[in-house]
């Protein structure tokens, strides 16, 4: 956890080594925000456009933060690097890690939520599918057919047994007598 | 020429229970906004007593935060290290106390509205200045010098919007402040917020074990890194901010 809470710092550590003097957590934390704040914008507005849920985001503050979270980065770099020229380095690649996590938070955003849907979908449609199946079989609760014979000797399956009756395919009704013996209910 | 008291002597009892007081009351501000922005909780409780005067409530929340902080301010002054350390934890002190005051003549009508703005345009400086002091005048562990150094860096925060408010006047507040994302930054800057000053307490500056001796003047010097870095900052911040609102801004609403 402690690693995955600090890796942008042991990064920059293997880059500049002692020349920078940086909190362990906060640049870390401050890339998580951004990509958050990505996934938010995304999947806001995905759902905004699909469902016109009022989940559209307002793109203007989220740059307003953008650039806030930047500067607060800009002041780190500048107050704990050795030289002018670490600082700027510093701030660039913080740029550019900020501007592709919240890249990433968009695009994965949008991915998962498609997936999802997609997902949800076959689900449904599965489910009515082996509904319908098991509508048109035995349409018995332990799944094994039961047989009704009439007077002349002809089997019928018995669909739908509940209540101690039970339909045939021509729809006559049938009445348990016992076990699995039917009789045809006039 | 640093020097400071180490910590694995061990501090005397006392001492601790001072920096802990210290801790908690300097967390009451923070900790009263956050429950303010995300829950309106402790107005709530006050809901009934003022009749349901909202400005009243918010007030005194602040006037009780405002106070927890000068205490907890005292507290620090008096367990300092060494002599730059009391000397920048006084100067802050009294400019709280100076800020406060203009807070509450501003609400008594006694000062006209908007002073306490300009004094927010110096409030950043103040404190960049007297945290560089403190971690220029004592021997710090690293991980509590970048902690304190992030308290510069959210002073950097607050400082970035006063400047650019006064500087702009055209920000359409409503758009940028008060929406849920700008609750959740501001919430999570006062998180941080929180660990720092807890970390600022702790640290070898607040040991007790007061060493009067004199200091190098570079010390005191406000040019150093921390204030220079600081002003810089601020200011290329608030040129990508005018940048951003003049051009990018127009752009990203036609999107929405």
């Amino acid at each position: 956890m402690n690693e995955k809470m600090t890796w942008f710092w042991n990064w920059e550590k293997k880059i500049w080594g002692d020349r920078v003097e940086t909190n362990r957590y906060f640049a870390t934390l401050c890339i998580m925000f951004a990509a958050i704040i990505g996934a938010c914008v995304g999947g806001g507005n995905i759902f905004h456009a699909w469902f016109n849920w009022k989940t559209d985001v307002n793109l203007v503050t989220m740059g307003f933060i953008l650039i806030m979270i930047w500067g607060c980065n800009l002041c780190e770099s500048i107050i704990a690097s050795q030289t002018a020229l670490t600082a700027l380095w510093r701030s660039l690649l913080i740029l550019v890690c900020l501007s592709g996590a919240f890249a990433a938070g968009v695009v994965t955003s949008v991915v998962v939520i498609v997936l999802v849907i997609a997902w949800l979908a076959l689900l449904a449609l599965s489910i009515f599918a082996s509904g319908g199946r098991s509508r048109s079989s035995s349409g018995s609760s332990d799944g094994v057919e039961q047989y009704g014979y009439d007077e002349n000797g002809s089997q019928f399956v018995m669909r739908d047994r509940s209540g101690g009756y039970a339909w045939d395919d021509d729809g006559r009704r049938w009445k348990n007598d016992g076990g699995s013996k039917w009789s045809l209910d006039e | 020429m640093e020097q400071s008291v180490s910590l694995s002597e061990g501090l005397p009892r006392k001492v601790r229970i001072w920096r802990t007081v210290a801790a908690i009351l300097l967390l009451v501000g923070p900790v009263r906004w956050i429950l303010y922005a995300l829950f309106y909780f402790p107005d709530r409780l006050l809901w009934y007593q003022f009749d349901g005067d909202a400005e009243k409530i918010n007030h005194f929340l602040t006037s009780i935060a405002a106070l927890c902080l000068l205490i907890g301010w005292g507290i620090l002054i008096s367990v300092a290290s060494n002599r730059p350390t009391r000397i920048a934890m006084s100067l802050l002190g009294g400019w709280i106390v100076l800020a406060d005051t203009l807070l509450f003549a501003e609400w008594m009508s006694w000062v006209p509205s908007g002073c306490t703005a300009y004094a927010g345009y110096l409030d950043g400086f103040l404190f960049a200045y007297g945290y560089s002091t403190i971690l220029k005048s004592n021997r710090l562990s690293l991980g509590n010098k970048t902690w304190i150094g992030l308290l510069i860096v959210l002073m950097a925060c607050y400082s970035v919007v006063s400047f650019y408010s006064f500087w702009s006047g055209d920000i359409d507040s409503t758009e940028v402040f008060g929406n849920l994302s700008d609750v959740i930054f501001w919430c999570i800057q006062r998180v941080f917020q929180i660990v720092c000053y807890w970390k600022f307490t702790h640290c070898e500056a607040f040991a007790g074990r007061y060493e009067d001796a004199r200091m190098p003047n570079r010390v005191y010097n406000p040019l150093n890194r921390y204030v220079v870095g600081f002003s810089v900052s601020v200011a290329i911040v608030c040129g990508l901010l005018w940048t951003y609102f003049e051009y990018a801004a127009p752009w990203l609403r036609e999107l929405m």
